[in-house]
């Protein structure tokens, strides 16, 4: 009797430890090469714990923009929604002309007392339209970002993901990027707790690279600490974790008929 | 030679095979092309570039409504060409093809909503009904017509601006409602960590009771 509560206690707390993992600011647009036969795209935004598929709520963005050939401001367009159960945010976007367009958010930030942090993500995800492939490596201008430099789009499951952090327009040598598979449905379960994130370390440069084995979407968060503080819902100075995130699909290859 | 001898004639083939296979596709996918065409003043303005934004010069543009061709040209330096709006007597899609001259083909499908721009969304109701008003001064015969085509104006004007009035005075009772929705006691996670920890706490004081027991 009293081996079967320790293992079921023991079970328990194994499954609340699970919490202490990554999150990722999610931008998923519902495709993101756009074709005449589907001109429009909805776009979900949330912040969640994607491989887990546990979700946050996500503030009413700061800022939520287009950039194609202008910058679009798309705050006004956002619509709430649920996203894993949690207050998310989401729009619709009708692709006008061919080009290349990078959704940008720009969150409020997330106290998280766990952490003892406030967190703020800036999020992007790059779509393809209309057979347009230009611009795709060019910074959106955020504070912090992830510069890809594997064309973010066209990609198959297996290709290897290639990109540059940049923080205030310069990159960061060394920066720890963590990895998470959007696990849609949950497909698939963790071997382990390590297994949820994958951590990789940039060169130098700021370099970094990291294998896609399956089809989905891929988040890669670049994370650094802010040179400022913001108040905590006490009103101490607590530090601020800074997230350089980018969404890219991998496709899985298609059996000719 | 000597070297090639121990190929045999099918060997030679396959190799040749082989190498067309590797060169071949590179020059038909780095050349990828695309079009679009949009309306403007009464024209219809076609851009037809290459994927990496270089327009494609002197490309022949082919239009057609439904399965007739409607007429052909060819792209200027900056990879445009233009023709006038075509009036038919009711909403037709245009499908634009370029041909680059190098065996590249690809099309643009002009919505009839994209190009028709009399489409009710996008005139302001207003500027409608002032223009009417400057031609109403001149040709008088047509004043009953034209009080009809405004009073239809003139409601959906009302009813534009009455929509937005309710939507302007509901709002803080929806996002009220949102709110509602939202729950601020604990979450399920909380509950489940709770729980975790009082097992946790009661396996730890079962198992050093069951040792004191031995």
């Amino acid at each position: 009797m009293n081996k079967k509560l320790c293992l079921t206690a023991l079970s328990l707390l194994c499954f609340t430890a699970t919490n202490v993992s990554a999150h990722f600011g999610m931008v998923i647009p519902s495709a993101n090469v756009i074709t005449q036969e589907n001109r429009t795209a909805e776009i979900n935004l949330s912040f969640s714990h994607p491989f887990e598929m546990v979700g946050m709520k996500l503030e009413k963005p700061k800022k939520f923009s287009v950039i194609g050939d202008k910058k679009i401001d798309l705050t006004g367009t956002l619509k709430p929604t649920k996203v894993m159960g949690h207050n998310s945010w989401q729009t619709e976007f009708k692709f006008a002309r061919p080009g290349v367009y990078q959704f940008v958010m720009e969150p409020q930030p997330y106290w998280e007392p766990a952490e003892d942090v406030s967190i703020i993500h800036y999020t992007k995800t790059i779509v393809a339209a209309y057979g347009a492939e230009e611009g795709w490596e060019k910074p959106a201008g955020l504070p912090a970002e992830i510069i890809p430099m594997l064309r973010p789009f066209g990609n198959y499951a297996g290709n290897s993901f290639v990109g540059q952090v940049i923080i205030n327009g310069k990159p960061l040598a060394h920066a720890e990027v963590e990895v998470e598979l959007y696990n849609e449905d949950m497909k698939f379960t963790s071997p382990s707790n390590y297994h949820i994130t994958q951590v990789v370390v940039a060169d130098a440069n700021g370099i970094f690279s990291f294998t896609c084995p399956k089809a989905g979407w891929w988040g890669f968060a670049a994370l650094t600490e802010a040179d400022y503080t913001l108040k905590d819902p006490a009103g101490n100075d607590k530090g601020v974790e800074i997230g350089a995130v980018l969404w890219t699909y991998m496709d899985a290859y298609k059996l000719a008929k | 030679m000597k070297a090639f001898r121990f190929l045999n004639f099918k060997m030679y083939i396959n190799l040749f095979i082989l190498i067309f296979f590797f060169v071949a596709p590179t020059s038909v996918f780095a050349h990828k092309i695309h079009i679009f065409a949009y309306e403007s003043n009464g024209n219809i303005i076609c851009e037809a570039k290459f994927n990496n934004n270089n327009p494609i010069k002197g490309g022949v543009i082919e239009v057609f409504d439904g399965e007739s061709q409607l007429l052909t040209g060819s792209t200027n330096e900056k990879g445009i060409f233009t023709f006038s709006t075509p009036n038919f007597d009711k909403p037709r899609n245009l499908k634009i093809t370029i041909n680059s001259g190098d065996g590249h083909k690809a099309e643009w499908l002009l919505l009839a909503e994209d190009y028709l721009i009399d489409s009710p969304e996008q005139t302001n109701p207003v500027e409608q009904i002032d223009s009417i008003k400057a031609i109403s001064k001149d040709q008088l015969e047509d004043v009953d017509k034209l009080y009809i085509l405004s009073t239809k104006q003139i409601h959906s004007l009302i009813q534009g601006e009455v929509n937005k009035r309710i939507a302007i005075q509901l709002a803080p009772i929806k996002r009220q409602l949102a709110e509602q929705k939202q729950s601020t006691g604990p979450t399920t996670k909380d509950i489940l960590a709770g729980i975790g920890i009082i097992f946790g706490l009661m396996g730890l004081l079962a198992y050093f009771k069951s040792r004191k027991l031995k």
